[in-house]
């Protein structure tokens, strides 16, 4: 995971993994029952602060028309509207800096023909946004139970949660909307300007060639990711849905999956690097080649963009002279963040990386003009972002995978020997039918007392004890590591 | 229903304007993402006197998840089962979102000319053809003519 900005680079300092909280499996259980008053407190802080990051991670994903870069956001459009659980703060880190292409609008349809007009006004009538999408009221299967146990509870919270975010994220989508198309509005009624809104300039620059996604189909600026190893392109949104298939067993030399029951080992289970969707080499990674105009964050407002700077920039790119008067640019930019003390506070913790972003672009820069037209690169060469690198909890997510299945099996087993010895019990006494045999635990706990398979059964359950909370602290061990 | 991706309704309109040799899918009208298939044999193998139904369904997340694809017509292949279920790899675990309607229909229609009886799916048929290959291609041949349509 080379690829992985330092931490201390992140925007923000938040803690890693959420995954694995609606894991239910035994061990939740136990632990809610036998956790003394001060470990359930910290649970319960525990459970606030995953509600937090989730809260957090829904508030990425909208997209605010002041938080751009080279014309494009940081937030996905909407294409998707399923499997955005992609590391936000890490996607939104790598567009600041140039090393993945922002999320552009796209458009539904290009045409090379259309005047400058036409096609300023179809890029207009785009919103920031997709529509959201209107959900079926599912069937919950818990409404159904009889007896609502502390799982069913817990779920239903987590659900009404979920709804509630998911609503939230939409009506901040819609305030921001609203504003971008006030804003709008009063720039072109002459009344005000805002610095953020994009000039014709910079949105004709960016359009005018507009080129295909090959997987969504819809149309981008030209400078889209490309693929790391036959240098496709493809746009970040369709970039970020890329995953990891959830750990599975094996398959065998057909690909044929071994069925899971048939699957004893738990160490058996694996997780494979995502392969390139278009030439299916494993750990799929794109590069990303900025356009030679700088806006938004960590360059110049987007309103104040003249198409013919365009030319100026992109042979600045090339001559000292021009990387001089961009550093000027950029100055002013940093100066001008600096000055932003009225702005809301999303904007004042964005002014960190723009400094840092300027920094790191200039001595980027004339890599990324030589590298015009690359070969394949490795996965763990400079510049290219992988998917584990936006998605790096598929380690935890294999390793509590495993350890479910090892809890499972272990439950199995255990309730197998268990009813191995009760049918040794009655064949072997027959007056064991006249008695309860599922009487008080101490009766069967005493039954057993004398005999010398119960030690066997109490060693093997101390022993299944141990592995079992050598794998939990395996699993707690690898969440820190995370997170620190 | 949410308003179709841009994707699919590309896709459907080439499919249209610039049709798969041998292959036709047409989408139902009250839901476009379910597609009516009617595939030709391929030349040169047991089913080529044939045309076969096929349904396809695109899942809400395709294209990061594969189409669902299934026989209507009963056929007699190795790798696909008396359900019409279909076993290939592009179909399931080596399915990449760069792939389209048109790239598994061709595909499925390779596998038509190619049945892999060692990877089997329906095992009678897949014994079958390991134990009397020329037996089990006449079957698959009588088949064609008892169930798919003509050409």
């Amino acid at each position: 995971m080379g690829n992985v900005p330092a931490k201390e680079d992140r925007t923000r300092n938040r803690s890693q993994s959420s995954e694995g909280e609606f894991r239910g499996g035994a061990g939740s259980v136990l632990s809610r029952d036998y956790y003394p008053g001060a470990m359930r407190k910290k649970k319960k802080d525990k459970d606030k602060e995953k509600q937090r990051i989730k809260e957090q991670h829904t508030l990425d994903l909208v997209v605010r028309y002041d938080e751009s870069v080279d014309g494009g956001y940081l937030a996905p459009y909407g294409t998707y509207k399923q499997m955005l659980d992609y590391k936000t703060d890490i996607v939104r880190d790598l567009v600041i800096k140039r090393k993945l292409s922002p999320f552009y609008t796209p458009l539904q349809d290009f045409d090379e023909d259309w005047s400058d007009e036409q096609l300023l006004d179809f890029i207009a009538s785009t919103p920031l946004h997709a529509a959201p999408i209107e959900l079926d009221q599912e069937e919950d299967v818990d409404d159904h139970k009889l007896h609502r146990s502390l799982q069913t509870i817990k779920r239903r919270e987590n659900k009404q949660f979920k709804e509630l975010l998911r609503l939230k994220g939409i009506q901040w989508q819609q305030e921001q909307q609203k504003r971008f198309d006030r804003d709008r509005k009063l720039s072109t009624q002459g009344i005000k300007q805002f610095e953020n809104l994009p000039s014709k300039g910079l949105l004709l620059t960016l359009y005018r060639d507009s080129a295909e996604c090959p997987i969504c189909f819809l149309y981008y600026p030209q400078n889209l990711n490309l693929s790391r190893c036959c240098v496709q392109p493809i746009c970040t949104e369709c970039f970020v849905q890329m995953r990891r298939q959830d750990p599975h067993p094996p398959h065998d030399e057909q690909g044929v999956p071994v069925p899971e029951d048939q699957i004893s080992n738990p160490e058996d289970l694996i997780s494979e690097p995502v392969k390139c969707p278009f030439c299916a080499m494993p750990d799929f990674g794109v590069t990303y080649t900025p356009l030679g105009l700088r806006t938004g964050i960590g360059g110049i407002p987007p309103a104040q963009y003249r198409a013919n700077d365009t030319i100026e920039e992109e042979m600045g790119a090339l001559s000292i002279a021009g990387s001089h008067k961009r550093t000027s640019s950029m100055s002013v930019a940093i100066a001008r963040s600096h000055s932003a003390i009225g702005t809301p506070p999303r904007q004042t913790y964005l002014d960190k990386p723009t400094e840092k972003s300027a920094e790191s672009l200039l001595s980027a820069e004339p890599v990324a003009a030589t590298r015009k037209r690359r070969g394949s690169l490795p996965s763990n060469a400079p510049g290219v972002i992988t998917i584990d690198a936006i998605r790096p909890d598929w380690e935890t997510k294999l390793i509590g995978a495993r350890a479910k299945l090892a809890r499972r099996s272990a439950a199995a087993s255990a309730i197998h020997a268990t009813s191995l010895i009760i049918d040794n019990e009655t064949t072997a006494d027959p007056h064991a039918l006249q008695q309860p045999r599922y009487g008080s635990r101490r009766g069967f706990v005493s039954r057993f007392q004398s005999r010398s398979d119960s030690q066997d059964l109490e060693e093997r359950m101390v022993e299944e004890a141990l592995r079992l909370s050598l794998l939990e602290e395996e699993e707690r061990r690898l969440k820190e590591k995370n997170k620190s | 229903m949410a308003s179709l991706p841009k994707r699919i309704i590309k896709e459907t309109e080439r499919l249209v304007s610039d049709p798969v040799p041998g292959i036709k899918a047409v989408p139902h009208e009250d839901n476009l993402r379910y597609f009516d298939v009617l595939m030709e044999g391929p030349s040169s193998s047991p089913y080529e006197s044939g045309v076969f139904k096929l349904e396809l369904f695109l899942p809400e997340d395709y294209p990061m998840v594969a189409p669902k694809v299934r026989f209507l017509t009963k056929i007699y292949h190795p790798n696909i089962d008396r359900l019409g279920r279909i076993c290939l790899d592009v179909l399931k675990s080596n399915w990449s979102p760069a792939l389209q309607i048109r790239t598994i229909l061709l595909s499925i229609q390779a596998l038509l000319g190619a049945p892999n009886p060692d990877d089997p799916l329906a095992n009678e048929v897949a014994e079958d053809w390991k134990k009397d290959e020329s037996n089990a291609i006449e079957t698959a041949r009588e088949w064609t003519v008892r169930y798919a349509d003509k050409k």
